[in-house]
């Protein structure tokens, strides 16, 4: 049986913060504009099991660090290696289709991390258990709560 | 340029999910609407029977052959300016997602083709409806149409492939685009014909523009049951031929950061 992992090794990314100045020329001629180093050398191992924590100020690079390993950024040199499914949930307040339901954001979310038609709507009942929002499930998301969206996502990611 | 290559076939092969994204799309933006993509429907009709009726007057054409050229014309038009334009904002649209999930970012390139296409279906009902209402001749002939659309709908693709690259690291480029084709509506035969402007020694005007041969390549056979000349079909390939290639390209040089730039 493969073991999942995930192993980061000597990985950077870094963004362009160009602000309003990107123009043709720069970005065709790949001009460095101000770069932002947001993850500098990071490298480490995490095996089957094994639970780790990211502590840090706001701004630190946790959130592009778990990016990275869901495979949102691909790191500017280094290599990374993750072995497993990666079920990730990163900025709750997008990523919702607002005007459809409950339902159908379940089905989009669901169809998004890779399931297929048939597990949804197999899984359908389980999830809606999960999240417990009962018949807001039939309302369009964006009469949510904060707290309905993070049922929703979380429901569906688990 | 190979991971982009590679992510495109993986985005290819996901069809369940663009093809219900994109459906999703077309009900999105009618939801709670009363009639829903009927507004598809009647927007064309209106447009094309108020244009009709005008124009076809100042031209002085019969309206049992303007009416179904300018229907046809209008619709493939429409299909390919929302290529472009909406093209431009499918990676920015779909920030929330790509952000979100690891699926190759390319699902939402034939996301977009997915909407546009499907509004070029409902609308091409209106150009049904029209052809039947004069009785355009027609015979078997009018099967050209599937080779003219796949070969629409592939120039289209990379259409859609260029524009979302650029516009993630430059955002004015749907503006300028959106502008552009204003203008191009206006030296493009779709509300006139190539008659008209070969009539008044204008034959430049639609000679050079490639959107003149992207029209064509679905609208002549539409309307005359039949091919349009074989070097045709070969222009239209070397044009997809060279957009492949050019957002190829550029796709592979800007593939990697564009969740960094959203």
């Amino acid at each position: 049986m493969k073991t999942s992992k995930v192993i980061l090794d000597n990985v950077n990314v870094s963004f362009s913060v160009s602000g309003n100045s990107s123009s043709w020329f720069k970005v065709l001629s790949k001009n460095k504009t101000t770069q932002f180093t947001a993850l500098n050398s990071i490298s480490f191992r995490v095996d089957s099991g094994e639970r780790i924590g990211i502590i840090g100020h706001n701004g630190a690079g946790k959130s592009v660090l778990l990016k990275t390993i869901a495979g949102v950024y691909s790191p500017d040199n280094g290599e990374r290696i993750v072995c497993g499914d990666v079920c990730s949930m990163f900025e709750l307040a997008t990523g919702f289709e607002m005007e459809q339901s409950g339902w159908d954001n379940i089905r989009v979310r669901g169809l998004l991390l890779g399931m297929s038609r048939d597990e949804i709507e197999e899984k359908l009942p389980s999830i809606a258990e999960f999240c417990e929002l009962g018949d807001f499930l039939n309302f369009p998301v964006k009469t949510y709560s904060a707290g309905m969206f993070l049922r929703l996502a979380f429901a569906v990611s688990t | 340029m190979k991971v982009y290559l590679a992510q495109l076939c993986i985005a290819f092969k996901q069809y369940r999910v663009w093809a219900f994204l994109g459906s999703q799309d077309i009900k999105t933006r009618f939801s709670r609407t009363k009639i829903g993509p009927i507004w598809i429907f009647l927007n064309l009709s209106i447009w094309c029977l108020g244009v009709g009726a005008i124009y076809g007057r100042l031209f002085n054409q019969d309206m049992s052959t303007f009416l179904p050229f300018l229907v046809s014309g209008f619709v493939l038009w429409g299909f390919i300016v929302g290529t472009l334009v909406e093209g431009g904002s499918a990676f920015t649209n779909a920030e929330g997602y790509i952000k979100q999930f690891n699926l190759p970012k390319q699902v939402y390139l034939f996301r977009c083709l997915v909407s546009n296409g499907l509004v070029l279906f409902i609308s091409i009902l209106v150009y049904v409806g029209v052809a039947l209402f004069y009785k355009v001749p027609i015979t078997i002939g009018v099967l050209w149409v599937v080779p003219g659309l796949i070969l629409l709908f592939i120039i289209s693709f990379f259409h859609i492939v260029l524009m979302a690259y650029l516009n993630v690291y430059i955002k004015d480029t749907s503006n300028i685009v959106a502008s552009v084709m204003q203008v191009m509506f206006f030296l493009t035969p779709v509300i006139f014909t190539a008659e008209m402007l070969k009539d008044r020694g204008l034959d430049m005007v639609y000679l050079l523009n490639p959107l003149y041969y992207l029209i064509e390549l679905v609208r002549f056979p539409l309307l005359n049951s039949t091919h349009l000349p074989y070097e045709q079909y070969i222009n239209a390939m070397i044009y997809a031929a060279l957009v492949a290639v050019i957002s190829t390209v550029l796709a592979g040089k800007l593939n990697a950061k564009v969740a960094h730039h959203l």
